[in-house]
């Protein structure tokens, strides 16, 4: 699988709704060297099936995580697929970036399309506040079920309560000689 | 002291409260041939009520708290806590989370502490033993 | 039909030893029917403190995510953050990053290989296995100080050298398995009452594993080609030519079933044995590191910008990290964190359908779950509720055990005393 041929693929696919796309190469190895090619690009959460399907029928894909990071007004999600698995030297990263406003955080869910993705959206909700229509479980997953906070939100005051603070052992344990 | 010199088989609890399994499995490596507790009559057992020792391992994270606590009522009397690890002693890297409620020492009572990350299975028998040492000497009601 | 909450312990386990996980079971009789698994309880907010230091703290909190698969968290960690900040590595890091890799493997498929066999109820072949673990174990401390959590990749090499006075040492204990990998082998897939309570138990169709993107040797042992060395070469697997194993290189005709997983670790850890080999004689000299001073590396990585995602291929499978540096910050901005079990948890849940309840700890151990890993768990349903405990399942599949190999089998377990 070529970087270049996925990159096309998404580009007739999405047309305009694929913007900022571009393809990053390294090399790796010591006595033959290769080049590692990984496709980056900006989508729209409408477009976000389309995309997967897209990826979908060029090659055996896989969803490896998204990761999100709240920027302010927006939460912004990356989505790190892999195409192209079980092939030498076959498999290409695929990164899709996806921005959603804090007011209407609503993702469509990959149930259908790619249902491995079922634990990274579940750790989304928890983590970040992104809904996802459609996902048939969305309870907690890692934090505790009454945990309402978003740890990874930079604009919740109430997660200060929960952190814990270094322990000062002098304070607690007093001038002690050992 | 002299390891044969122990009056009673010693049966062992284990407690993992989040711990990275560095520990945890440095304490059954302790177990098999080649360190072999086993032969002293240190056991690992299925249940608290049945332990003299419990062993801890790792930070506390919000949801073990409550359970190290229950699990720290059920042992019967006398009873020593070995806390294995640097987490447990003092958080270790583990500090300032929000999921992490402390070293073990701020939920139940501590008797003997074994650092490292993750000690060494010899570390780690040595620490059960001083804890026996302490138990035999609550037991014959001296001082501690 | 009534349900029933198991709350069960996996990991390197022995009775006493819980890692926290709880499953909860709808059973008819004897049969599982629906399961729900809940994680949680291991979960420290990893991603959430790496957050607020600096990059070589970082390092020291990937280490310790898991004590199994030590190096893999740091292997793809330094990977990101090299690609994100555009940093070399001279070609003798990358082989000593390789045959740590490597030795970590073998020690964590071997200890994988005693909880299996603890788990069907056969303590000695644990205890052989673990012994035999210490020789591994022996020489990561050997190279480099310590048993568990050995601190070996650092951003732009590694810390320690391997010494040419070290070599024979190695070479003598890729001999010592290679003498006794015919009798592993021999012991765990040659016997009756392995292969019987081990076919067809737990099975994980290829649709199935590639739908729900499972990874490593789960993925593997159902017939995908999928190893990160193989697809997406780093680091030197690419030179090394690394091929993902399935059952059918040991020509077995591939069912998805917890046997083929063993027979998946066991042939990897010959595969890696070569690795190991193959490294030390193509291993050129040089440089171990390119930034050898630890505070001109974070001046550095203070004024990187960009961001970088690594992968590895960790005894589980898949590790994948990413990471986003700013400019003037040296805290990563985003560090996400997936490990292999995170991928295959969602395989339970066809694994588990229409199996037996003594059925239930081999074929959750079989994806060699490493929860601390994963969490960064509790749950109910409805009907009846009873709670067991993980020694009354282990009581159940050994004596499933034992009415299978018919003749008396020496089990030994550590709560006999309670009958």
């Amino acid at each position: 699988m070529k970087a270049k041929d996925i990159l096309t693929a998404l580009e007739e696919a999405l047309a305009d709704r694929l913007r900022d796309s571009e393809i990053r190469t390294r090399t790796v190895g010591v006595r033959s060297p290769r080049t590692i090619e990984e496709v980056w690009g900006r989508i729209d959460r409408e477009v976000l099936l389309k995309a997967v399907q897209t990826l979908k029928d060029l090659g055996p894909l896989h969803i490896s995580i998204i990761s999100g990071r709240d920027l302010g007004e927006e939460i912004e999600l990356l989505y790190h697929f892999t195409v192209g698995f079980g092939t030498e030297d076959g498999e290409v990263l695929v990164t899709l970036r996806l921005t959603v406003p804090k007011s209407d955080p609503v993702v469509p869910s990959l149930r259908g399309v790619l249902p491995g993705a079922q634990t990274t959206e579940r750790e989304k909700i928890e983590f970040l506040g992104v809904e996802f229509s459609g996902i048939p479980d969305s309870r907690h997953l890692f934090l505790p079920e009454d945990m309402e906070v978003h740890p990874w939100r930079v604009d919740e005051p109430e997660l200060e309560k929960f952190v814990k603070r270094k322990v000062k052992w002098e304070e607690r344990d007093g001038e002690q000689n050992l | 002291m002299k390891l044969s010199s122990f009056k009673r088989a010693l049966w062992v609890f284990h407690v993992p409260t989040g711990s990275c399994n560095g520990c945890d499995i440095e304490i059954v490596a302790a177990l098999t041939p080649r360190y072999d507790v086993e032969r002293f009559g240190i056991r690992l057992v299925g249940t608290p009520r049945h332990a003299d020792v419990l062993l801890v391992t790792g930070a506390v994270t919000r949801s073990m708290a409550e359970r190290l606590r229950r699990i720290y009522e059920q042992t019967p009397d006398p009873k020593a806590v070995v806390v294995v690890g640097s987490c447990g002693s003092t958080s270790g890297v583990f500090y300032e989370s929000y999921n992490i409620v402390g070293p073990v020492d701020e939920i139940i009572p501590v008797d003997v502490y074994v650092p490292g990350c993750p000690p060494r299975p010899e570390a780690i028998i040595d620490g059960v033993v001083k804890a026996v040492a302490k138990l035999e000497k609550m037991e014959a009601g001296e001082p501690v | 039909m009534e349900s029933k909450t198991f709350e069960i312990p996996i990991g390197p386990v022995h009775p006493a030893l819980k890692e926290q996980i709880r499953f909860t079971f709808q059973v008819e009789g004897e049969r599982i029917v629906g399961v729900d698994i809940k994680p949680g309880f291991a979960h420290r907010g990893i991603e959430f403190m790496g957050m607020h230091r600096n990059l070589v703290q970082v390092l020291y909190l990937a280490e310790r995510i898991c004590g199994i698969c030590s190096i893999s968290h740091p292997i793809a960690l330094i990977q990101a953050v090299e690609n994100a900040a555009g940093i070399e590595v001279p070609p003798r890091a990358q082989y000593i990053r390789v045959i740590v890799a490597e030795l970590e493997r073998i020690h964590s498929h071997l200890l994988w290989a005693g909880v299996a066999a603890h788990e069907l109820g056969f303590d000695t072949l644990l205890h052989l296995t673990w012994k035999v673990r210490e020789k591994v174990l022996d020489i990561l401390e050997e190279l480099t100080g310590n048993r568990v959590n050995y601190a070996i990749p650092i951003y732009g090499g590694v810390r320690r050298d391997i010494a040419a006075e070290q070599y024979p040492r190695v070479q003598d204990m890729i001999r010592y398995y290679r003498g006794l990998f015919e009798e592993l082998c021999d012991r765990f897939l040659n016997d009756a009452s392995v292969e019987a309570r081990t076919r067809d138990v737990g099975v994980l169709e290829p649709e199935e594993a590639e739908e729900l993107c499972a990874v490593g040797p789960t993925a593997r042992a159902s017939g995908l080609r999928k190893d990160v060395r193989q697809d997406w070469p780093y680091l030197v697997y690419g030179d090394l030519g690394v091929k993902a194993i399935t059952p059918e290189d040991y020509g077995l005709e591939t069912r998805g079933d917890v046997y083929d997983r063993i027979v998946v670790r066991l042939l990897e850890v010959g595969q890696s044995l070569s690795i190991i080999e193959r490294c030390l004689e193509e291993m050129p000299e040089g440089e171990i590191t390119s930034i050898p001073k630890i505070p001109a590396l974070l001046a550095q990585l203070k004024k990187a910008e960009g961001e970088g995602i690594g992968r590895h291929e960790a005894p589980r499978g898949e590790v994948i990290h990413y990471v986003r540096l700013e400019a003037g910050v040296e805290a990563p901005v985003v560090w996400k964190v997936k490990a292999p079990t995170y991928s295959n948890l969602l395989s339970w849940y066809p694994m588990f359908e229409d199996q037996e309840i003594a059925d239930i700890p081999i074929v959750a151990a079989s994806i060699d779950p490493c929860i601390c890993c994963m969490d960064r768990v509790h749950l109910v349903r409805g009907g009846r509720k009873e709670l067991v405990w993980k020694e009354e399942l282990l009581k159940l599949s050994w004596e499933k055990t034992k009415r299978i190999a018919g003749h008396g089998l020496r089990i030994t377990g550590a709560n006999d005393e309670r009958a």
